[in-house]
């Protein structure tokens, strides 16, 4: 028999009923792969991201629920000067701490990237920070940090370069320096590993033509290695910064929101308002405040992660 | 040569890159980067060692190494505390 | 019917009662109130976790006892005390959980309404043991009512190096304002700093900001819960600190509550506010430069100032039932027996001071006298002003304290960040916030 040629998706024979063809369809059978996925966001994100959102717009406490309020909450946040600090820390403390992270990162990705030896045990055991729970290295910090036992400040003044103990946590800018550097220490490892696995992607061809070609180290880097990596460090910053942004284990541990309200970040103050304090509402508020921050950071990326044609040797 | 001879065998262009110069660029700062990496996990290793008089004094004692070891603080967190039930 | 006859009786022993208690002792015969428990009864209790062993296992001993005695099953279930509190309002909100509830201050003031009334037993309590002191009848009670039981007093008191102390010019830390400002000058100058938690510490910052704030007559609310934080004895108590700040120890701005215990046990703070952890600690240490400490250090109350009498914040242990419980007698007779001096005693020595009674009669609790250095311990009662004094306990006054709205204003002020007239109006703008709901 001649073998025919047919559509993709024939039509049914009109002899089958509306019910067959329903489920033959491919827009159902999709919708049916889809729906496990959508329950399970919908119970684990849509549900809490929408009571978030509703409890901002109450003044609910932790013994009752509260009325509507509308933007009340929002309105007394912002004459509060302490929400307004806080705000301004989470920019300092993301920007700082991811620009940084960002920097060490890449550079440790292209050191482990060499040939060197115990290569798999190095990368290994690089990832510790990272994967060790934060609380345990906030405590570490901490001790660290700590005005009077200090490790680093006594061997500082062992090796004579200063006189007194430094009060890493006891002032406010001395006390967001330490928590931005906690913060890098722990996320550097997640950058580079991260950024690693790009590296790895770029064929080794490419930099021996361009070897060839007589380019220097630093034009390799530029013309070779960050084009083809921008779509990796488009994701990684991408949550690299989505999780600094909402960094909260590590401020709570180290100085619950600092001397005075210097290293509050918004998270740490939404925790301090709705649990400590009791009023869910305004809590809540704060933190539904988080989100016009994380959505223009997750939008950057977005078009971040837009192929472009440079990156294949075309013009853009 | 020994070096050169295994980088003409791994391929790539290893070869180009001479071993001091590889010490500079390459093995001294990832040396760095895993120290500061590092260092607190030692810290805090030796710190849950050490007898509390050890832990405040630092001028009779090294503060990088515990003089006298003592397990006092794992035999009150295991048996003292609710930490067993917690893991 | 029950309740009618025992009031009665209580009318009729009133007097032989008074008589009794003037004298010091628990009131003389009288009919004992006791609760017959539900048949069947199960009790849930969810209390703060025990800062030394002792105190749980004396508390599950007497409460085996009372399961023998009565045939009531209890589980207790033991939180951190800064847990107790949320967990406590989502019960209250959802309607069930724990029968009964030992959390702290203005806890039950939240949700009074949620509450069982717990007068016909406080007030045998209190006539049986000598009454209560006035801060734990705030504490207890909401329109008259008695809606939850003072368990005790985490109290606190200055902890101070008596050699220290000698060597800066004086006996033992002064009773007034300026004299402690003298004091600390003299401990930087021989460096050995005084040093006190201006950190978001939920205890020992609270504890003496309040303390200080209250001394120089300020407050946060008067007794319309209207906000007069902006004040100049306000701004008196504030200048107070911005003197005494610099003869700190470096990095109080950021002390936790663990904070100022290591500090002195290390040596480097020579004085402290603080419960009797600190000289526990080094009391019952195998090291000896901590039983030198232990031997060099002692307690004394905080300073007295314009505001005349002592002013002292600390954390008060309250019992609560929620009404929701299906065995309201039998947690009331729980409460009444846990109470009593058969219980309260023992569970009071195997706490070794960490808790200060709420009832008169046991002062004479041999837990005062076994040490003399506890001896400040157990007069703390007596010293002890309520949060959001002098307004009326509640949300507003539970989220000011959460919210460090006052230990921030000393903080501000005291690094200079602030000054100290700026500090009270901001600190007054953020408790408005709070109180205007």
């Amino acid at each position: 028999m001649a073998v025919e040629s047919r559509p993709l998706a024939p039509p049914l024979p009109l002899a089958y009923g509306w019910l067959e063809r329903l489920m033959q369809s491919r827009n159902l059978l999709g919708f049916l792969f889809l729906l496990p996925a959508a329950v399970l966001l919908l119970l684990f994100l849509t549900y809490p991201l929408g009571l978030g959102i509703w409890l901002g717009l109450t003044n609910a406490t932790l013994g009752e629920s509260g009325k509507f309020i509308g933007i009340g909450n929002y309105l007394s946040l912002a004459r509060d000067d302490v929400f307004w600090l806080s705000v301004y820390n989470t920019l300092l403390y993301t920007v700082a701490a991811s620009t940084v992270k960002f920097g060490l990162g890449l550079w440790l990705a292209l050191l482990l990237n060499e040939h060197i030896p115990f290569k798999a045990f190095v990368r290994a055991i690089v990832l510790l920070p990272f994967i060790v729970p934060t609380v345990l290295s906030a405590v570490a910090f901490w001790w660290i940090y700590d005005s009077q036992f200090s490790i680093i400040s006594w061997t500082l003044v062992r090796m004579g370069l200063i006189t007194h103990y430094i009060d890493f946590l006891g002032q406010p800018n001395a006390a967001r320096a330490s928590v931005i550097a906690a913060n890098v220490w722990r996320g550097v490892p997640f950058v580079a590993i991260s950024l690693l696995a790009g590296l790895q992607t770029i064929a080794p061809s490419l930099y021996e033509a361009a070897t060839l070609d007589g380019a220097t180290p630093w034009q390799r880097f530029r013309y070779v290695t960050l084009p083809l990596l921008t779509p990796i460090i488009a994701v990684v910053m991408t949550f690299s910064v989505l999780f600094t942004f909402t960094d909260f284990q590590l401020i709570y541990t180290l100085t619950r929101g600092g001397p005075i309200n210097a290293t509050h970040l918004m998270a740490t103050l939404s925790f301090q308002r709705a649990i400590t304090g009791g009023r869910l509402g305004e809590g809540a508020a704060i933190a539904v405040a988080m989100i016009p921050f994380l959505l223009a950071a997750i939008l950057f990326s977005y078009f971040g992660l837009q192929r472009r044609r440079w990156q294949h040797g075309g013009r853009d | 040569m020994a070096a050169k001879v295994g980088a003409l065998e791994r391929g790539g262009m290893d070869y180009l890159v001479s071993l001091p110069r590889k010490w500079v660029t390459v093995y001294l700062p990832l040396a760095v980067f895993l120290f500061v990496l590092l260092f607190p996990f030692y810290w805090m290793a030796v710190t849950s060692f050490k007898t509390n008089e050890e832990l405040y004094d630092y001028k009779t004692y090294t503060p990088f190494w515990p003089v006298h070891a003592t397990l006092a603080n794992f035999h009150k967190l295991l048996f003292e505390t609710d930490y067993p039930l917690w893991l | 019917m029950s309740k009618f006859t025992r009031r009665d009786v209580f009318k009729l022993g009133a007097g032989a009662a008074i008589v009794g208690a003037a004298a010091g002792r628990i009131a003389p015969a009288r009919a004992e109130v006791k609760f017959t428990p539900e048949k069947g009864a199960k009790l849930r209790v969810l209390r703060w976790k025990q800062f030394v062993q002792g105190d749980i296992e004396s508390f599950m001993a007497s409460t085996k006892k009372f399961t023998q005695a009565t045939g009531v099953e209890v589980r207790v279930d033991t939180e951190s005390w800064e847990d107790v509190r949320p967990k406590a309002a989502v019960a209250a909100n959802i309607g069930a959980g724990p029968d009964i509830i030992i959390g702290t201050n203005d806890d039950p003031h939240k949700f009074p309404e949620k509450l069982l009334d717990l007068t016909e037993l406080a007030d045998y309590l209190g006539q049986k043991y000598g009454g209560w002191y006035d801060v734990c009848r705030t504490y207890g009670t909401r329109n008259k009512r008695w809606i939850a039981l003072p368990q005790g007093i985490n109290g606190s008191c200055i902890n101070y190096r008596i050699s220290h102390v000698k060597a800066a010019g004086f006996e033992k830390p002064p009773q007034d304002l300026a004299g402690f400002l003298k004091l600390c000058q003299g401990l930087k100058k021989n460096n050995t700093p005084a040093g006190f938690a201006l950190g978001h510490a939920t205890g020992d910052a609270n504890n003496w900001t309040h303390w200080c704030l209250w001394a120089h007559g300020g407050k946060v609310v008067d007794e319309h819960d209207k906000v007069v934080l902006d004040s100049p004895e306000t701004v008196a108590a504030l200048e107070y600190v911005r003197q005494l700040y610099p003869n700190f120890i470096d990095g109080t701005l950021t002390w936790l509550d663990p904070s100022n215990n290591k500090a002195f046990l290390a040596g480097d703070c020579s004085l402290t506010g603080n419960g009797i952890s600190i000289y526990y600690v080094a009391k019952n240490s195998s090291d000896p430069k901590l039983q030198e400490i232990a031997k060099d250090m002692d307690h004394t109350h905080y300073p007295v100032g314009p505001f005349g009498k002592p002013s002292e914040q600390n954390l008060i242990l309250q019992a609560f039932v929620m009404k929701y419980t299906k065995y309201p007698n039998a947690a009331r007779e729980y409460l009444r027996f846990m109470w009593e001096k058969e219980q309260y005693d023992p569970w009071m020595i195997a706490s070794l001071g960490y808790v200060s009674q709420p009832l008169r009669y046991y002062e004479k609790n041999p837990v005062w006298t076994s040490d003399p250095k506890a001896k400040p311990f157990g007069e703390v009662s007596k010293l002890v002003l309520q949060n959001g004094y002098a307004g009326h306990l509640g949300y507003a006054s539970a989220a000011v304290m959460g919210d460090f709205i006052v230990v921030d204003m000393f903080a501000e002020a005291a690094s200079g960040a602030q000054s100290p007239k700026d500090a009270a109006k901001r600190a007054s703008d953020r408790a408005k916030r709070h109180y205007e709901v």
